[in-house]
């Protein structure tokens, strides 16, 4: 399913505009990661493209259908969202709260069909969160809880998966590990939009990057193109080398703490 | 779900069982005992085994009273299920939106100037309730219409210490006098003013809001993912929000307007059974009401027998039953709130 972004404007308080005439469009199967500094607007085109915000000007489309115009049942078959972190209110189990991502395809006093049950079946296994079914989603490590919060996502069998910060408390194997399971998703045809701050991963994964700046997609294109040490510098202020790894042909970004830390004389 | 969770399922017909024995219970205990089988007698049987003047007792006094009870103490269960699910927060109860302040508010007015009619009081207090939740909402609602579940909270605080304010400078004015223990009797909480009447208006308000509750049980299970988490898997959170301040503050107001302001049930109760059940408030919402209602029965057996002939006010048994419960499980089992 495209996600079509079209003259988007938003601010939250109707002082200071996020984001300012955002035009922006993915297609099935891509993975695009959304880079740029904090407080760039990352998080709320996300929040915007989820529907839990509206644009205030502009218009955001799911395939033909706006968002605007649709109730959060009808989003929520076609989009899934993992945050950074999310709050659980009570002891409910990893299967239970798995099972939480049927809830839009079913009524309101449904019983989970057979259907249901594959689909959150299938996606405990591909997040590797089948081990923790019975466990109390506050009772096991952050790495585990965002692979559950993936989980849930995929049980939603979204077209379009939103996914705002995921590995940024993670450890760098929890990290490597929740990107690939996104990556695989993507490679099954759906839409990923992931708003990432690891360039080198964001890299490795993405199939196209855009770089956030003064709330519009400053430049989009392959890792290739937007991760040059001029763009960066420009956009985050500070010196950083990019190179690519003979080996892996992976591009990575070395920022240079030593240059900031020792100008030189 | 699974293990220790699936006791769900046959504990309602427990709680069931158990609630039909508390209503035959509290129907044959007072300061005439009836036999269990005199009870059942009057209540499904119109033989003349049974003494005209037992039949009066159950018909006129006791029923109604254990009924109320049961009514009063389903209310105050489920309304706080609900708001402990909306607020996502083990302090909540169905008072948090200063509805009891408000009622008691209500009540001491109807009391003081209008002699606690019979009209006057309940109307008094469900008039304070509603004006209580009411300015609490007006505070929450944001200026983009969203509401704030912080202000909320802090709203209620200080809108139930004004109305405490307000209560007790009416009890200043009164200047002591039956007028005056009348007041506080009612703000402790009692069902000694039962009768058929008020066990006619309360049982569908209390049927249809807990039936609506019901409705929201699944939705109240996304909450827990919090606001935005539950927008993410098809729950409208400002539309449940709605829905579930109006039926549990139409549930809470109508409870209190009959049995004065009872607390701990709904604070206690919903953390009892989420103990026993886990948190999925489709098993939650139905146990919570079996429990809520037995144990106000209970309670008020309690209440008009340990120190007969005169009444406790039953709040005080229901703390004195149910903390050392809580503590109990809070204790002794591994679980978090």
């Amino acid at each position: 399913m495209r996600v079509s972004v079209e003259g988007v404007s938003f601010s939250y308080d109707r002082a200071i505009r996020v984001l300012d005439s955002v035009d922006l469009a993915v297609d099935s199967g891509e993975l695009f990661a959304l880079i740029g500094p904090n407080g760039s607007g990352k998080s709320t085109l996300l929040r915007l493209i989820s529907g839990v915000f509206r644009p205030q000007e502009g218009r955001i489309l799911l395939g033909a259908l706006s968002v605007g115009g649709l109730s959060a049942r009808r989003i929520a078959k076609h989009v899934a969202m993992v945050e950074q972190e999310r709050a659980t209110g009570f002891d409910f189990s990893v299967r239970e709260i798995v099972g939480m991502g049927r809830f839009p395809h079913r009524g309101r006093f449904g019983r989970e069909s057979g259907d249901d049950r594959r689909a959150i079946d299938r996606a405990m296994a591909v997040a590797d969160v089948e081990s923790l079914r019975e466990r109390s989603i506050r009772a096991i490590s952050g790495g585990e809880r965002q692979r559950v919060f993936l989980a849930l996502a995929l049980a939603q069998e979204p077209d379009v998966l939103l996914l705002d910060e995921p590995t940024t408390h993670l450890d760098l194997r929890h990290q490597v590990q929740f990107l690939s399971i996104v990556r695989e998703s993507s490679e099954e045809g759906r839409t990923a939009l992931i708003a990432i701050h690891d360039l080198t991963l964001a890299a490795q994964v993405a199939d196209r990057i855009g770089l956030m700046s003064g709330g519009r997609v400053g430049i989009a294109g392959t890792p290739g193109e937007v991760l040059t040490s001029s763009t960066l510098r420009e956009s985050f202020g500070v010196e950083v080398r990019v190179g690519r790894d003979a080996a892996l042909g992976a591009i990575y970004v070395l920022p240079s703490v030593l240059d900031e830390a020792r100008p030189a004389d | 779900m699974q293990g220790s969770r699936r006791i769900g399922g046959w504990l309602v017909w427990v709680l069931v069982g158990v609630a039909a024995c508390a209503v035959v219970a509290g129907v044959a205990t007072g300061p005439v005992t009836i036999p269990v089988r005199d009870v059942l007698g009057s209540l499904f049987s119109a033989s003349e085994r049974v003494s005209p003047a037992y039949r009066t007792i159950v018909a006129q006094i006791r029923l109604p009273r254990v009924l109320l009870g049961l009514l009063v103490g389903s209310a105050l269960a489920v309304s706080g299920v609900a708001m402990q699910g909306l607020f996502r927060n083990p302090l909540a109860s169905p008072y948090t939106l200063g509805i009891a302040s408000g009622a008691s508010t209500g009540a001491a007015l109807a009391i003081l100037f209008a002699s606690g009619s019979a009209v006057a009081l309940p109307g008094g207090a469900f008039v304070g309730a509603a004006a209580a939740a009411a300015m609490v909402y007006g505070l929450a609602r944001g200026r983009d219409r969203r509401t704030s579940i912080f202000t909320l909270i802090l709203a209620g605080v200080a809108v139930g210490a004004l109305f405490s304010a307000v209560t007790s400078f009416l009890i200043f004015l009164s200047s002591g006098g039956e007028k005056l223990s009348d007041v506080l009797f009612w703000i402790m909480g009692g069902l000694g003013r039962a009768d058929w009447t008020s066990v006619r208006i309360l049982a569908p308000i209390v049927v249809l809001g807990t039936l609506g509750v019901f409705t929201c049980a699944r939705d109240l299970n996304a909450l827990a993912l919090g606001e935005e988490g539950a927008f993410h898997i098809g729950v409208n959170p400002e539309v449940l929000y709605r829905l579930l301040l109006v039926l549990s503050t139409l549930l809470t107001a109508s409870a209190v307007a009959f049995s004065g302001t009872i607390g701990f049930i709904g604070l206690v109760i919903p953390h009892v059974m989420r103990l026993l059940v886990g948190p999925d408030h489709r098993r939650l919402l139905p146990l919570s009401a079996l429990a809520g209602g037995t144990f106000l029965i209970a309670s008020d057996m309690a209440a008009r027998t340990v120190f007969a002939p005169t009444e406790l006010p039953v709040g005080v048994i229901t703390a004195f039953l149910g903390a050392p419960f809580f503590l109990y499980l809070l204790k002794t089992r591994a679980v978090s709130l």
